[in-house]
């Protein structure tokens, strides 16, 4: 059998030994070489359409491929994960989310810590990020000190750092968070002495940081050439302002500024974060995103949703959505973990050829649990809203409340080994975001593998929700759901407020897995970044610093795969085979205090700063099978 | 590496003709300054939002085209004319085509533009209106609020244009400078409604005081 992923999709060579339905799949399957999805429907074949592309094979199932069958006609397995997710004989019906407090709006309970599984926080000692529970006052000054504070402030973008030497990593070891109420502390003394050899430059850094974010407040009277975008991020970025969410006795259900999470299953690593975006902090409002995951042996499910930002209690919907979906297929995936040799069947199934019949009814059967458990999740966050009618502090603009008002994207992954250092991923997206797969251990991918495609118009922002009718249908669930098998060791799924900053995503989400490791969040040790020959003598630009929206006084650097690329020279292809460069300009940050990955994520994703770019960001990494990160 | 921000285009229609001498034109330039340094004072605004101004008196022109807020600069208006409103519509709906980015695979497209049409008066070039206005309307570019100045306009005209039509109280400064505050505050506004269900209304400032909305 062959489990190598170039499987060309003109191939009828597997199917061709077969009998004379699996000769007509192969046809069929041929004729999809180069099929859009769109004519692929039309063309009303019941088969999968097998696209080779880039390697790794994706199997799109048509709608009407598997129609929702009554149950004595669904396959046995299907029935089987139903029967777990409905909580199934004998077994209390699996809780879906945690229900508003009775009595009302004002009950403003932590969503993290009501009923599921409560949030581990990594983050230790860290006041940047709050504990859950505790909607914030609106603090009279921003008091708040990032366990990464940097002494001193590095520069703002300059492109022509290339002369200069590297930066020594500034440790703050000795310094403690700086006490609430109290002012900020200057550049320890005794830190700077300890590294002698930064005072000229750190001055020098510090005071172009100064000028480049003093934001000249007059405009130039002639400007011939456009601004870049640096330019204007120079000025805007004092002029960002920071505002707590309202408390919950008039928003209720408040969400938090950030939340990082990871998660070690048994043969994946997972880590999440979610970070309210510019916008919400500075008009003052919630973070609509949410994201969950949750493995089940060896399954790993994952789920993000994206909050319609026009919508009120959208971030409701996101939370409900999620929630329910990774619990529904946990509950599932937790059921069949009792069944060991139904489990062995499907793993068997799993590494069969990906047009023979076992494949084809075994991935059905699962992408129909995926497609039930979205459909679960839309049920929950309509219960969501009739539970919400009516009561006090659920208004809006004096209308009655509809569940337009808690739409939402939701994009959920679910992942399972199959063999060979091989992973198979389902996924349903239902509006914008992004699910993309790579083999960090393969070719640099000219087109980043997509599961899914964000439904829009012609015009930025015009999405859909789940909440939206057409949802009803699984046809259209069918539509939205992508399989893929093959080396995808590493999973990133993301709302719209990360994907839109590497797009188009096919070409550009690589940039993603380079910010990542440049920010010392995957691959950490160079040398095992390093993929071909000798590491490669080039001359990195510092980080690029700006300051911090909840506290303006403090300044983050971080590191930006594009300046990388174009301060060095290097093309993607170039730093894929490269990767030590990217970790040791990583090595060159100051460290966080707790550096747990999933702390790291949330602070760049607090932090990375793009022109244009301040929607809230979620971001959720799985590393599969072993995945690309030891330390 | 470049990468194409997500704009928001704004399109300030403005009446110049004959009837704006004096000082409503004086207004409008005063409330064009205004309108500047109150989106320059947003960072979302000065991230995103660019500017262009479409002039109309005997005839119509782009003044200034689409523009970042940066380095926008304040057209030189004079009053003098009639009322090329219809010409104005076909110079607007040829500069969105041109200006506007829509979304490829290749790029991110711009956000829908908001159009501000601001006229004393009803267009004199009936034949081109009569043209441009439903084909305007048709092609759902934009969201569009037209604002009458006035009692010489006919609303009825607006309407053909767009269903967001409001009449000033009167035509003193004060009226002016309280339209473009509104104005920039829809702007800004606007981003709260930027991911709206295609065919939801946009979300916009309620109107000044004293100003009508027509239904």
């Amino acid at each position: 059998m062959d489990t190598n992923n170039t499987l060309p999709p003109e191939t009828g060579g597997e199917a061709s030994e077969g009998n004379a339905a699996g000769a007509e799949r192969a046809a069929s399957a041929s004729q999809g070489g180069s099929q859009s999805l769109e004519e692929a429907a039309a063309a009303g074949s019941r088969t999968p359409v097998l696209r080779g592309d880039n390697a790794i094979t994706v199997v799109f199932l048509q709608p009407g491929a598997l129609p929702a069958l009554p149950p004595e006609q669904q396959s046995p397995l299907a029935r089987q994960l139903l029967e777990y997710m409905e909580g199934g004989p004998g077994r209390a019906p699996t809780r879906r989310y945690a229900r508003p407090e009775k009595g009302g709006a004002s009950a403003g309970e932590s969503p993290e810590t009501d009923g599921g599984q409560p949030l581990k926080q990594v983050f230790e000692g860290g006041r940047l990020y709050r504990p859950s529970g505790e909607p914030e006052t609106q603090p009279s000054k921003p008091t708040a000190v990032p366990d990464y504070r940097i002494e001193p402030p590095a520069a703002a973008a300059d492109e022509s750092a290339a002369a200069r030497p590297q930066p020594a990593p500034v440790h703050d070891a000795a310094a403690e968070p700086v006490a609430a109420g109290s002012e900020l502390a200057e550049p320890k003394p005794e830190e700077s002495a300890a590294a002698p050899a930064m005072q000229p430059e750190a001055a020098a850094a510090a005071s172009a940081a100064e000028s480049v974010s003093a934001a000249p407040e007059q405009l130039p009277a002639e400007k011939p050439a456009p601004l870049t975008d640096e330019e204007v991020l120079a000025t805007t970025a004092r002029k960002w302002k920071y505002k707590a969410p309202p408390p919950a006795a008039i928003e209720p259900e408040p969400t938090e500024n950030t939340v990082p999470r990871e998660l070690a299953g048994s043969c994946s690593q997972l880590i999440g974060a979610r970070v309210r975006g510019k916008k919400h902090k500075h008009e003052g409002t919630n973070c609509d995103d949410w994201f969950e995951f949750a493995a089940a042996g060896d399954v790993t499910i994952a789920a993000v949703a994206d909050g319609a930002g026009s919508r009120r209690f959208s971030r409701i919907g996101a939370r409900v959505s999620c929630e329910t979906a990774v619990g529904l297929l946990q509950a599932a995936f937790d059921g069949l973990g009792e069944d060991p040799v139904r489990y062995g069947q499907i793993r068997e199934a799993l590494r069969a050829p990906l047009d023979s019949a076992e494949f084809t009814s075994t991935v059905g059967a699962l992408c129909e649990t995926v497609q039930t458990a979205v459909t679960g999740a839309i049920g929950a966050v309509e219960e969501a809203f009739q539970e919400r009618q009516g009561r006090p502090g659920y208004e809006v603009s004096g209308r009655e409340l509809q569940l337009g008002d808690f739409a939402c994207t939701l994009l959920v992954l679910v992942a399972l080994p199959a063999g060979d250092g091989e992973q198979l991923l389902i996924s349903c997206q239902i509006g914008d975001g992004s699910i993309a797969a790579l083999d960090t251990t393969g070719p640099f991918p000219d087109k980043v593998r997509l599961l899914g495609e964000a439904d829009s118009g012609e015009f930025s922002g015009q999405t859909d929700f789940i909440t939206s009718p057409r949802f009803q249908s699984r046809a259209e669930l069918q539509r939205r759901t992508r399989v893929s098998r093959g080396r995808n060791d590493l999973v990133m799924l993301m709302t719209d407020g990360v994907a839109d900053d590497y797009h188009p995503n096919e070409t550009h989400l690589a940039e993603l897995y380079f910010d990542l490791i440049a920010n010392g969040i995957l691959d950490r040790k160079a040398d095992q970044a390093a993929r071909s020959g000798e590491p490669v003598e080039v001359t990195l630009p510092e980080p690029a610093a700006y300051p911090w929206v909840d506290n303006p006084d403090i300044e983050i650097p971080l590191n930006y795969a594009d300046r990388i690329m174009a301060a060095t020279g290097l093309a993607p292809a170039d730093l894929w085979e490269h990767r030590d460069v990217l970790a040791r300009a990583a090595a060159a940050l100051p460290p966080l205090r707790g550096e747990s990955r999933e702390a790291r994520l949330a602070a760049w994703l607090d932090n990375y700063v793009r022109r244009g770019s301040f929607d809230d960001r979620t971001l959720v990494v799985l590393m599969l099978d072993g995945g690309t990160l030891e330390d | 590496m470049a990468s194409y921000v997500r704009r928001l285009p704004v399109y300030l229609l403005l009446d110049c003709s004959g009837s704006m001498l004096g000082e409503p034109i004086e207004a409008v330039k005063q409330g064009v300054k205004t309108l500047l340094s109150e989106l320059r004072s947003d960072p979302q605004a000065l991230e995103t939002a660019y500017l262009s101004v479409i002039t109309f008196d005997s005839s119509a022109r782009q003044t200034v085209p689409l523009t970042e807020l940066m380095q926008f600069e304040e057209p030189e208006l004079e009053a003098g004319g009639a009322t090329a409103l219809g010409e104005a519509l076909e110079v607007l709906m040829d500069s969105v085509n041109n200006e506007v980015r829509k979304t490829t695979e290749e790029q991110k497209g711009d956000w829908k533009p908001l159009v501000f049409i601001l006229t004393d008066g009803s267009p004199t070039d009936v034949g081109t209106f009569d043209q441009a206005a439903p084909k305007l309307k048709d092609m759902k570019a934009a969201n569009i609020i037209a604002c009458g100045a006035g009692s010489n306009v006919e609303t009825s005209y607006l309407k053909q244009i767009t269903d967001n039509v409001m009449m000033m109280n009167s035509v003193s400064p004060g009226d002016f400078s309280d339209y473009f505050k509104w104005v920039s505050g829809s702007i800004l506004m606007s981003s709260k409604s930027l991911d709206s269900a295609p065919g939801a209304p946009i979300e916009l400032a309620p109107p000044p005081t004293g100003f009508v909305v027509v239904p």
